[in-house]
C-alpha cells in the first residue's frame, strides 16, 4: 500500500466521523478534529495541525452554511457584522499560533478540553430548543458586545484551530438571547469566513506545503458525514450524545495533560 | 512581528474594531429587511394588510 493510500484509508474515515458526529451535537469538528490530529501527529507543529483542522472546518461550515441558508434560518445582519469583527481575529490567531511551541499547545488545549467538556456536561447544547428564549430582538448594545465578544472567539478559535461553534454558539444563546435554531445557523456563517480567512493565511504563510492532501483526505471524509450526521439529528436525542462528547473531550483532555506532565 | 506585539494586539484590537465594526455596518444595512427575527413582523405586516 502506497504511503498516500495508507493517509487516505486512515483519515477519510476519521473525517467522517468528525463530520458526522459534529454535526450531529451542533459542535462543529474542530474541538474534535484537532485533539485527535495532536494524538496522531505527535512531531507536528501546532501551526501546521490547526492548518489542517481550519481548512477542514471551513469545509464543514460552508456545506452547513448552504443547508442554513436554504432553511432561512440565518440572521444575516448579525452574521455579517460577526464575521467582519472576526477576521482581523481570525488573522492574529494564526500569526499567534506560529509563536507558540508544542510543549505549551498541548497542555493549554488539554486543559481547554475539559473545561468545555466540563461545560457541555452541565449544559449540553443538544438540549436547547428552539424559543426557548423568544424571538430575537438583539439591540444595538447587544451587537456591539456580539461584536466585540465574535472578535475575541475569532482569535481564540484559530489559534487552537477549533473553528469556534462550541464557543459561539452558547455566547450567541446565552449573551444575545438569540432563539438557538438561529444562533447555530448564524454561527455556521460566521464560521465560514472565519475559517476561510485563517486558511488563506495559513497558506500564504506556507503551512500547506507538506499537510495538502492529509487536509483533503479528511476533507473528503467530512464532506460525505456532515449530511449523515445533519440527518441523525433529527432522529437521535442529543442530551446522551452531547455528555458523551464532553466525557470524551475530558479524556483526550487528560490524556495530553497526561503526555506533557 | 513580535509575540508581545502581537499579544497586545490580541488584548486591545477586539474591542476597537468590533465596535467600529458594528457602528459602521449599522449605518449602511437596513437590518429590517434582512433578519429572520422580523419576518414575524413582515407576516404580521402582510396579514393586516389582507384584513
Amino acid at each position: 500500500m502506497s504511503p498516500e493510500l495508507h493517509e487516505f484509508v486512515r483519515l477519510a474515515p476519521l473525517g467522517f466521523a468528525v463530520g458526522a458526529y459534529g454535526t450531529l451535537v451542533g459542535a462543529g469538528g474542530g474541538s474534535i478534529l484537532v485533539p485527535l490530529l495532536l494524538l496522531l501527529y505527535p512531531q507536528e507543529s501546532p501551526a501546521t495541525l490547526t492548518a489542517m483542522s481550519l481548512a477542514v472546518v471551513f469545509f464543514n461550515a460552508y456545506s452547513g452554511t448552504i443547508a442554513y441558508m436554504r432553511m432561512g434560518r440565518i440572521d444575516y445582519y448579525a452574521g455579517t457584522v460577526f464575521s467582519v469583527a472576526g477576521a482581523p481575529g481570525a488573522i492574529l490567531g494564526v500569526l499567534l499560533v506560529h509563536a507558540v511551541p508544542r510543549g505549551l499547545f498541548d497542555p493549554v488545549f488539554g486543559f481547554l478540553l475539559i473545561g468545555i467538556g466540563g461545560f457541555l456536561v452541565c449544559s449540553p447544547l443538544g438540549t436547547v430548543h428552539a424559543g426557548d428564549h423568544g424571538p430575537s430582538a438583539v439591540s444595538v448594545r447587544q451587537m456591539r458586545i456580539g461584536a466585540i465578544g465574535s472578535a475575541y472567539i475569532a482569535i481564540l478559535s484559530s489559534l487552537l484551530g477549533i473553528g469556534g461553534g462550541i464557543i459561539h454558539v452558547p455566547f450567541l444563546i446565552r449573551v444575545l438571547r438569540m432563539p438557538p435554531h438561529v444562533a447555530t445557523a448564524t454561527s455556521h456563517f460566521v464560521l465560514t469566513f472565519m475559517a476561510l480567512t485563517a486558511t488563506g493565511m495559513h497558506v500564504a504563510l506556507g503551512e500547506f506545503q507538506t499537510g495538502l492532501g492529509r487536509t483533503m483526505y479528511l476533507a473528503v471524509g467530512v464532506l460525505m458525514g456532515a449530511p449523515l450526521g445533519a440527518a441523525a439529528s433529527a432522529k437521535v436525542g442529543g442530551s446522551l450524545i452531547v455528555r458523551l462528547l464532553a466525557g470524551a473531550l475530558c479524556l483526550v483532555g487528560l490524556r495530553l495533560l497526561a503526555r506533557t506532565f | 512581528m513580535t509575540t508581545p506585539l502581537l499579544i497586545l494586539m490580541s488584548l486591545i484590537l477586539p474591542t476597537a474594531w468590533g465596535c467600529l465594526t458594528e457602528s459602521v455596518l449599522r449605518r449602511i444595512w437596513r437590518r429590517e429587511e434582512m433578519s429572520p427575527s422580523t419576518k414575524t413582523d413582515d407576516r404580521e405586516t402582510a396579514v393586516d394588510f389582507q384584513i
